[in-house]
């Protein structure tokens, strides 16, 4: 019999909480319709939507009129970038989530300018100063807190950079929900993308934050979320999204016990593992307190990442890679002060993300697998 | 059919290895390897499944990859995935493009231009699945790493590990295999040496694996639905050149080397009448783009020299008689071992029986009975002198020497 696994993979999908899965039995059991429906079946399912949309504007320090509900963070960022600032010249940074990264990609692909910022040490990225002689742009789009790293963005700095411009802030929050204290409204966001599955929630369910008074033009067309996405409500998504972050807070009461679980893991490697070095996120940099960025000299990140999962401990390596194409992590190589290590580390890394459910017997099996794992590949060249 | 039980006791039998081991698999997508993998699920092994990402395709290569039922093109890699997920077992897909670029598929390039004939699915066993593939498997801490490779790898009498033919001669691909290391050797296990094709499929079919019905994979897999000289000359060309007889007579001139391979007959630019008549097969190629062409009798090989030789056990001494296959599904010829240096990995045969068209660039393997002594890469073959009549050349030598299956 195999022992059970060891999840550090908090940061791609979180355990589906016991809440989420009660309120999601819950409304498969009561037969809930189409909420577009007249009749008590769509009534009663209206009720849940909107029950939902409460609980995540909640979450956020939003109003519900200003929750956009999708399929996920990508589409969020989607939304955000085609729905607000079409067309636009955007500012945005090297440490973006791939879904952000592409659509700057796209968006200079079309033929408009697109400006990047740089990352400081610990992967955050660092808002050009207002005077820059580039020039102002319409529409900036940051990470709050970065997948690959933790390192939370200074987003005060963002908003000051957005008043001086005149521009729309639009802020990828997908890693900060349930990690941080999320107040939209206090970070000066027109937009602002969420996503259930990083908090417990049922994957497939994501949202847009709004802000009262921005115009959004809807990627699908249709009276559904205020006419700003069409398509039939994804009922069980958002009631099990809204459950989620009905709970948000007490995922945010464990943080620090989290910190302290990950505070271990990266102590328990450095004492078990010659050659490891930490990437970004150094302390005492502001960071989520859930994420390990490590590379172990010699060690092939990805390879490695296979051998963890046979001896049944899920890690994930810089970026995705899923269909056997890897390409280093982006956010490693942005990283300054590496120098020509840079590339060597990014290849050389994995990922180890914690949450709620981590235990100490987990972070304690982590650091005997992996130093057997790296010994055993370091002996083999 | 083979009862489940059977099945079971033979797949261990070729494992040597406790139930429970952890066995990696090279899954390529196909028939093959799948039912490799289901086989050994089903014996009760903790079985892992590797994909190695070989190259890219645009999508018009793919179509035409698709059609040619290749291997590991991207298609193939989502096939092994799916038949992993429904085995309920672990696969990885492996990025290995840069290996394969450097290893395979210019290897393959140099050798159409210098006027050889390259065999890229001995160079893929060497350096992905003999060497890549074996350090993947180590690093999951796999006791084997098992593939559909249709050839025996047994332990010996003297406690070698002998290569030989599969019992489906049909299927044998052990001319592929020359190039294995003793390590390797130890570590692989070809679980359908014993099987046949039908077994195979039949078994496929029982287990439920998804692509039992997949035609089998044949031609050199990244050039997909292109002959090799379209894909030459598409990847930076030949040399153009001229057409010459034995006697140095200018007959003609062609734009492609790699169009050309030895024992050609078919489609050559060259007049049917005058002194070409007599002259209607590529008996030679050249670096500087030059083809030669001569009679039949031209084609005979009396002599072949050997680069690049591997030994598969103790090297056989100078005097021992083999024999030689130099194309896939090509028919072993009697040979004596002339001379053998271990040092510089050197060999000459001289061929007893009718061997015709030898290339520079294939893979001439030697054989004891059914076992593989070891082989090399043609660097050069010399005329037979011999005054019996050749026979016409068998339908195989129209195509190239690569052209039918993989290994």
């Amino acid at each position: 019999m195999r022992a059970p696994l060891v999840y550090l993979d908090h940061n791609a999908a979180a355990p589906l909480l016991p809440a989420v899965r009660a309120a999601l039995s819950e409304a498969l059991d009561a037969g809930l319709g189409n909420p577009s429906s007249v009749h008590w079946a769509g009534q009663r399912a209206r009720a849940a939507v909107e029950r939902a949309r409460e609980q995540v504007a909640a979450a956020i320090g939003a109003r519900p009129e200003e929750i956009v509900f999708t399929s996920g963070a990508t589409e969020a960022n989607a939304l955000a970038w085609h729905g607000v600032a079409a067309d636009a010249a955007v500012l945005t940074s090297r440490v973006e989530h791939p879904s952000v990264m592409a659509l700057a990609r796209r968006r200079r692909e079309s033929g408009c300018v697109v400006r990047w910022a740089g990352a400081d040490t610990h992967g955050a990225p660092v808002a050009p100063q207002s005077l820059d002689a580039q020039g102002p742009v319409a529409f900036l789009s940051v990470i709050a807190a970065n997948n690959e790293l933790g390192v939370l963005t200074d987003l005060a700095a963002w908003r000051a950079l957005a008043a001086a411009w005149g521009a729309r802030l639009h802020i990828d929050a997908t890693q900060a929900l349930g990690r941080v204290q999320v107040d939209v409204r206090a970070w000066g966001a027109a937009t602002a993308a969420f996503s259930a599955a990083k908090v417990g929630g049922p994957a497939g369910t994501g949202a847009l934050y709004v802000r009262t008074g921005v115009p959004l033009e809807p990627l699908i067309i249709g009276h559904q979320e205020g006419g700003r996405r069409g398509g039939s409500e994804n009922v069980l998504g958002m009631v099990g999204f809204g459950a989620a972050c009905a709970h948000a807070a007490d995922r945010l009461a464990a943080a620090a016990s989290v910190r302290q679980l990950r505070d271990r893991l990266w102590a328990g490697l450095r004492a078990a593992v010659p050659g490891c070095d930490r990437n970004g996120a150094a302390p005492p940099v502001v960071e989520t307190g859930q994420t390990l960025n490590v590379s172990f000299a010699d060690v092939d990140g990805s390879r490695l990442q296979r051998a963890l999962d046979v001896e049944g401990v899920c890690v994930a390596t810089g970026a995705a890679c899923a269909s056997g194409t890897v390409e280093p992590s982006h956010v490693l190589l942005a990283l300054p002060g590496v120098g020509a290590d840079v590339a060597r580390r990014a290849r050389s890394a994995i990922r180890l993300s914690l949450g709620l459910e981590t235990t100490p017997a987990e972070v304690e099996r982590a650091v005997e697998v992996i130093a057997l794992v790296v010994k055993r590949m370091r002996a083999q060249g | 059919m083979a009862s489940t039980p059977n099945a079971v006791s033979r797949v261990r039998a070729a494992m040597r290895l406790p139930t429970g081991a952890r066995v990696a698999v090279a899954m390529s997508g196909g028939v093959d390897s799948s039912t490799v993998a289901a086989l050994l699920h089903e014996a009760d092994y903790e079985v892992i499944g590797l994909t190695a990402r070989l190259y890219d395709v645009d999508a018009a290569e793919a179509e035409g990859a698709r059609k040619a039922g290749t291997c590991c093109a991207p298609q193939d890699a989502r096939d092994a995935r799916h038949v992993a997920g429904q085995l309920g077992i672990r696969h990885y897909a492996i990025d290995e493009r840069a290996t394969f670029a450097a290893t395979v598929v210019a290897p393959f390039l140099a050798a159409w231009q210098a006027g050889a004939t390259p065999n890229p699915c001995v160079e893929c066993n060497r350096h992905l699945k003999f060497d890549r593939l074996v350090r993947e498997a180590h690093a999951l801490g796999a006791a084997a790493l098992a593939t559909g490779h249709y050839a025996r790898l047994e332990p010996d009498h003297d406690g070698h590990i002998a290569l030989r033919r599969a019992d489906d001669a049909a299927k044998d691909q052990s001319y592929f295999l020359w190039t294995l290391p003793a390590d390797a050797a130890a570590f692989l296990r070809f679980p359908l040496g014993a099987w046949t094709k039908p077994e195979v499929r039949q078994h496929a079919e029982r287990l439920g694996v998804p692509v039992a019905a997949k035609a089998d994979s044949m031609d050199v897999c990244f050039v997909g639905a292109s002959t090799a000289a379209q894909w030459v000359a598409k990847h930076g060309g030949a040399p153009a050149g001229a057409i010459v007889a034995l006697d140095g007579t200018r007959l003609g001139r062609h734009d492609n080397l790699a169009a050309f391979t030895i024992g050609q007959r078919r489609g050559l630019p060259i007049p049917t009448d005058g002194p070409a008549a007599a002259a209607r097969y590529v008996v030679a190629k050249h670096a500087d783009g030059t083809v030669v062409v001569g009679p039949l009798d031209a084609l005979r090989v009396g002599r072949i020299d050997l680069a690049g030789c591997r030994w598969l056990g103790p090297v056989p001494a100078p005097g021992a008689k083999l024999s030689v296959q130099v194309r896939h599904r090509g028919r072993p010829v009697d040979v004596v071992l002339d001379g053998v240096d271990a040092r510089v990995a050197t060999a000459q045969v001289t061929v007893l029986g009718d061997l015709q068209a030898v290339a520079a660039g294939q893979s001439a393997v030697l054989f004891c009975g059914d076992r593989v002594v070891g082989g090399g890469i043609v660097k050069d073959s010399q005329r037979a002198h011999a005054c019996a009549p050749a026979e016409a050349p068998s339908p195989m030598l129209a195509r190239s020497p690569w052209r039918a299956g993989h290994g």
